[in-house]
Formats: C-alpha cells, structure tokens, sequence
C-alpha cells in the first residue's frame, strides 16, 4: 500500500495478461525469422492495418503517453499544437518517404544513404552515428517510461522492473525479430489508444459531463487556454511568445518522416499502396490517442486536486509553498518511488484520482505497451545497425554476413544488456538528452533522407557536411542552454527567446545542405534516375 | 526540375495553411478560445479535434487519388 492507493488484484491480473500474449507472440514467430529478410523487414508482408498500429506504438514513446499531460496542464492549450503537429506530420511521411522508400526496399535505415549517395561506406557512418545515439538515448528512456509503470501501478521495486522490461522485450525482440515486434507493437497500439480513449471519458464523466468539464477546468486553471497574445499573460513563460507556440510545434513535426524506427517499418509493408495506406492507419489511431491525451492533460491538475489520495496531505503545504496543489502532488508520489521526474506521474496520478480498479489494469496494459513498443521498435534499429551495417558491411565480418539472424539476436541481447544497466541508474541528463535527440536526426540526417528523393541536385557532400556540423551544432546548443538557463527551450545565447529543444537547426540544417548541395559536385545521372525519376512513378 | 506531386503540395498548403489561421485569428483574438469554452458544447477543444479529422480526410485522399 502506497499513499492509500494500494494494487488491485486486477490490475495484476491485467498485467500478467498482457506480458504472456507479447511474449506468446514471439515464441510464435520465431518459426518465421529464418532469413535475414524475415528478421530484419518481417519479410516485407505486414498488411496496412497491422504495419500502421505498429508505426504509431513504435514512434510515439512513453514521453507522449507519461510527459505530454503534464506538459499541457504546466504550459496550457498552445501545447496542444504540438500534439497536432506530431500527427499533422504523418500525411506528409506518406508521400515524402513512406512511398518512395518501400519501392526501393532497402533492408536497413543507412542503405538509402549508401546508395543515395554513392557512399558504400561512409553513408553507414554518417547516417549510422547519430542514430546509434538517438536510439541508445530512446531505449533507455522507454525502459525508465516502462518501468514508472511497473513501480507506480504494480509496486515491483524499480531495478526488477527494468530487468523484467528488458528480459520481456529481448524475448520476443530475439525470437520473432520484425515479425513479432509488428504483431506485438500492433496489439501494444490497440491497448495504448483504448487506454488514453478510456481514461478520457472517465475523466470527463467524474468531472459531470463534458461541458462541465471544461468549465471546472477552467474555473481551476484559468489561464490554461491563454495565448501569447492574451492581455492576462499566459500559464507559463515558455508560451509567452509565439515562437515557443511554433517551436514546440516543429521540434517533433517531421520525425514521422525521418525518423529510422520509423522509416524501416516502411520496408515492412507488402508493397507502396500498403506502406501509404498504413499511414492513414497511423493518422487515425495517433489522432484517437492525441486528442484524447488533449483532454487528459487538461483536466488532469483539477482531477487531481479533486479526487486523488495524497490531495488532503498535500492541501497545507501547496499553500504555505504558493504552488499548484497538482504539482505538490506530484511531487509527493515521485519522492514516494524515488524515480524519473515530477511530469511522469500525471497520467497516473490522473488515473488514480478516477478510483476504478479495471481502469488502472487497461492503463497499466496502456503505458507498458507504449513504453515496450519503443523499445522494440529501436532495439530492431539498432541490432540491423550494428550487426549488418557496421560488423558485416563496414567491417566485413563474416559471421555477420554468414549467420546475419544469429548475429543480430546477439547484438539485441548486447544493446538491451548495456541500456537496462544504465537504465537502472540513469542519469537525469540522459532522460533529457530525448528532446535533443530528435533535433539531431532531424537537422543532421534528416535534409539527407527527404531532398535525396525530391531533388536532383543533392549532394554527398551536403549529406557528410551537414551531418558533421549539424550533430555537434545541436548538442552543443542544447547543452549549454540547459546548463546556464536551466532548461533546453531557451535560445542559447539569450533567456529572453525560447525555442524549444533548439529546433531551429532542423530549418538551418536544410539550408546547409541546399547550399552546400548547389556548390558541389552534382551526383552521378544514375543515382538521379534511379531515387529522382524512378522512384517517384506510380506502380 | 523535379516533379513534385501535386497531392503533396497540397497537403503542405492544407496543412501550414490551417495551422497559420489559427495562429493568426487566435494572436488578434486571445479570447477566442475561453469564449468557446464558456459556450459549451463547443470548446476551444475543437482546434485540435477537427484539425486531427481534417488530415484524416486528407490522407484518406491523398492515398486514394
């Protein structure tokens, strides 16, 4: 018993049901993983519908389901653009990528920029490090994102919850490979969206309805739905100028598009029809879950200081500290387990000030499955990364070429070993290191994956110098902005601008590699037919 | 130069379009949205809502035409 929300048998039972279908589903498709093209793309023969469930578990991590809440009842309304913008920024992926690269059907993510570019080796490097390090940093964060869920629902103590998530996760990740982590991250997208869509109707219903709803919401917030523009100022200083509104809406927009755990579930899909078809899928279930975390992480500081447990304990010292009651409790139940941050707890904690014993099981089911399919999603990134990338085709391993589906099961095992470790002691740095880590693939590789299908004119050296000066240009920035101002959303130079995670290299990055592109040496007229011409027909 | 989709120029004038009239009708109207909140059934919520099922149609065109 925690704070006198203690584990419901349910919930427990909700849990055990969940972990023993994933794991089922990867003992079931490891009859399938035989050739290397069954583990890495799952055979290119995943439907529309199961391809995008599985893209909209895999991109949106636990930072959407445990943080976005809490960003919109700290920040208020123009956070919700960002939301939009994740999912505006689907469409987009369909023509600008998804299509083209499943008729191209690489294997993995660098093989695009090694043929693209005329760069067999160079391209798994260029491409290859600043995926390594978003990944490392994504994997461990869902790790942390699954096992908050594990200790804050369940009670198991936090280092077995890490070692439970990464033992479950490398079991079918190594059996099935691609195929179960599809299947899974498909059934892991059904639950998560149940769970967001149902939480949302309870809370709407505990608060009397919906117009009620939103009246208390703003009765209890009433700067929650100000603009920059408002007179009265707005619930936070982060929204207090335009470009914060529109910075936050373009740090995640086009990741969809770029980003390799999701591109490689291009390759997965039957053929282009599918792979554009399965984002519509994604558009439709990534809405169904966005517009419900919307009203979530609106009403979640009056839920909470309505009905949760702690709200009576923590009533005297929000006074006598002049801060939301939400947040103090909050801060209550984040020193009761002693892990991750403050925000993680809302959906939770919003969760628990509902008071249903089935609610929590589907949310439990809900967060393990967003956390889980990340993880997953990236480890398969990462291990044809590593394995075939780097071992077989960089350094010519022959037991990478020979044995590629061992190889990769190994390198899985490696990967998960090395991120539960520091999972299990993470450094507050690298749980924040994820905003950044979206930058840096956007505005290093990014410019690379998009302009090299839509314009003839770019360049390998744009490709290798953009990512050169765009990796360090974005961590150095985002560092120092943390450092000296305390957070990442201030311009660097100055406390008086903000601009979130420092998103404004992803528009310099492809500046760079425009220009750079214009003043170098044009690529060979094959490459031009084959990703400017060709691959732009119709089937 | 390169041809570009016409489907896909549309989308991103669709999609940057709507985005710039909110911001533009919602800088010169900062009420706006507690009006619409204090006018249940119709919250500000309605941004975000039809904005989600506005690219529904538009991908479910984009993919069908």
């Amino acid at each position: 018993m925690q704070y006198g929300v203690g584990v419901d048998p349910v919930v427990i039972i909700g849990a055990i049901i969940y972990f023993v279908i994933i794991i089922l589903v990867g003992i079931y498709s490891k009859k399938l993983a035989v050739s290397a093209a069954d583990y890495y793309v799952a055979g290119r023969s995943v439907g529309a519908f199961t391809n995008g469930a599985a893209l909209t578990s895999t991109y949106l991590s636990p930072a959407s389901f445990l943080g976005m809440p809490c960003f919109i009842f700290i920040l208020g309304y123009p956070f919700w653009w960002a939301m939009v913008a994740i999912i505006a920024g689907m469409p987009l992926a369909a023509l600008m990528t998804a299509g083209p690269l499943r008729k191209y059907a690489p294997v993995s993510f660098t093989d695009y920029y090694c043929d693209r570019y005329d760069m067999p080796k160079a391209g798994r490097i260029v491409a290859g490090i600043p995926t390594l390090v978003a990944g490392i940093l994504y994997v461990i964060l869902s790790l942390v994102g699954t096992a908050i869920f594990m200790v804050a629902l369940l009670h198991v103590p936090y280092k077995l919850s890490v070692l439970l998530a990464a033992i479950i996760v490398l079991l079918y990740t190594v059996l099935g490979g691609m195929y179960a982590t599809t299947w899974n991250a498909a059934f892991q997208c059904i639950l998560m969206v149940l769970a967001a869509f149902i939480l949302a109707i309870a809370m709407i219903a505990k608060l009397g309805g919906w117009s009620t709803y939103w009246h208390t919401i703003l009765a209890t917030s009433p700067k929650i739905f100000n603009v920059p523009s408002d007179p009265a100022g707005v619930q936070h200083p982060f929204m207090a100028m335009w470009l914060g509104v529109i910075g936050f809406y373009f740090t995640w927009h086009y990741g969809f598009a770029a980003m390799p755990y999701t591109v490689v579930r291009f390759f997965t899909a039957m053929d282009v029809k599918t792979a554009r078809r399965s984002i519509l899928w994604t558009t439709i279930l990534g809405g169904i879950l966005y517009a419900s975390l919307c009203v979530i992480g609106s009403g979640a500081r009056t839920i909470m200081e309505k009905f949760h447990p702690l709200a009576a304990k923590a009533a005297p010292i929000a006074a006598a500290k002049g801060k939301p009651l939400a947040i103090i409790i909050l801060v209550l139940i984040k020193k009761t387990f002693g892990i991750g941050k403050v925000t993680d707890y809302a959906i939770i904690a919003s969760a628990e000030s509902v008071g249903s014993s089935v609610l929590m099981a589907i949310i439990v089911a809900g967060g393990l499955s967003i956390a889980m399919s990340t993880v997953a999603g990236w480890i398969m990134v990462l291990n044809s990364l590593i394995s075939r990338d780097w071992m077989g085709k960089l350094f010519g391993s022959t037991f990478a070429e020979e044995k590629p589906v061992l190889s990769a099961r190994i390198w899985t095992v490696i990967i998960l070993v090395v991120c539960g470790l520091i999972a299990l002691n993470p450094p507050a740095l690298v749980l924040d290191l994820s905003g950044w880590a979206f930058v840096v693939i956007l505005a290093s590789i990014g410019p690379s994956m998009v302009l090299g299908i839509w314009w003839k004119r770019a360049t390998k050296a744009a490709t290798i110098w953009t990512a050169l000066l765009m990796t360090p240009a974005t961590l150095i920035t985002w560092l120092y902005a943390k450092m000296h101002f305390g957070k990442p959303h201030f311009f660097f130079l100055s406390k008086k601008i903000i601009t979130p995670h420092q998103f404004y290299w992803i528009f310099i990055g492809l500046i760079l590699f425009i220009l750079i592109s214009l003043m170098t040496k044009p690529p060979s007229e094959e490459a031009i037919q084959k990703y400017c011409v060709e691959l732009h027909e119709e089937e | 130069m390169m041809k570009v989709p016409k489907r896909l120029i549309w989308a991103f004038i669709l999609m940057y379009g709507y985005a710039i009239l909110f911001w533009i009708v919602e800088a010169a109207n900062p009420g706006i949205t507690k009006k619409f909140v204090a006018g249940a059934p119709l919250p500000v919520w309605y941004a975000c809502i039809i904005g989600m099922l506005v690219w529904n149609v538009i991908i479910a065109w984009i993919q069908s035409s």
